[in-house]
């Protein structure tokens, strides 16, 4: 990710923000709605470099002869977390902690359910090694 | 997807901000509400195909 990119994303939140601002008093409901766009716009810009990232590290697994559907689950759960992150603050922004509370405990359950497989698989491997 | 999204979104929301106002000191409020709810429902309707989007691109680039 270079200079030009990290300013985009600057005057992105910068333009979602005060575009948020002023509409805050006058209708919430769509200044909520700005900040989601912000969401989408920001997240647009970054996925090309998260591919990258993504790409480079399955080569480095590779490259150590480790089988590279173990980072599946862990893709998952940064997913999954980061989603729910960014979800449960809108809904903190409009005020909705009981609603960003829930989603949170969603989260969990479906990170817990991502990685209960290699959690097992961990654990067959140290059954097999104790006996 | 650009920064153009945002704009769109606060045009729609000025818009239907000052149309809002308009129909409040006219006396319908009625109107007024709808007006609102009709603009929601607008951005609502390119925000959720944008996110439809977005998860497709996110699912491809990960593999899930």
């Amino acid at each position: 990710m270079n200079g030009s990119v990290m300013l985009r994303i600057l005057l992105t939140v910068l333009a979602a923000l005060t575009c948020g601002q002023l509409l805050k008093g006058k209708s919430p409901a769509l200044a909520l709605l700005i900040s989601l766009a912000a969401v989408l716009v920001l997240l647009g810009l970054l996925l090309p470099h998260l591919q990258a990232a993504y790409q480079q590290f399955s080569g480095l697994l590779t490259g150590s002869g480790l089988d590279t559907a173990l980072l599946l689950p862990v893709a998952k759960v940064l997913a999954i977390t980061q989603i729910t992150h960014i979800t449960a603050e809108l809904c903190r922004d409009a005020g909705e902690r009981g609603l960003a509370a829930k989603l949170e405990l969603c989260g969990a359950t479906a990170s817990l359910l991502c990685i209960l497989p290699l959690a097992e698989q961990a654990l067959k491997l140290v059954g097999a090694l104790g006996s | 997807m650009d920064v153009d999204l945002i704009f769109k979104v606060a045009a729609i929301g000025i818009l239907v901000a000052v149309l809002n106002q308009l129909l409040i000191r006219s006396g319908r409020e009625e109107q007024a509400m709808m007006t609102t709810l009709a603009g929601l429902i607008v951005v609502m309707m390119i925000l959720i195909q944008e996110i439809s989007g977005m998860f497709q691109l996110i699912k491809r680039t990960f593999g899930l």
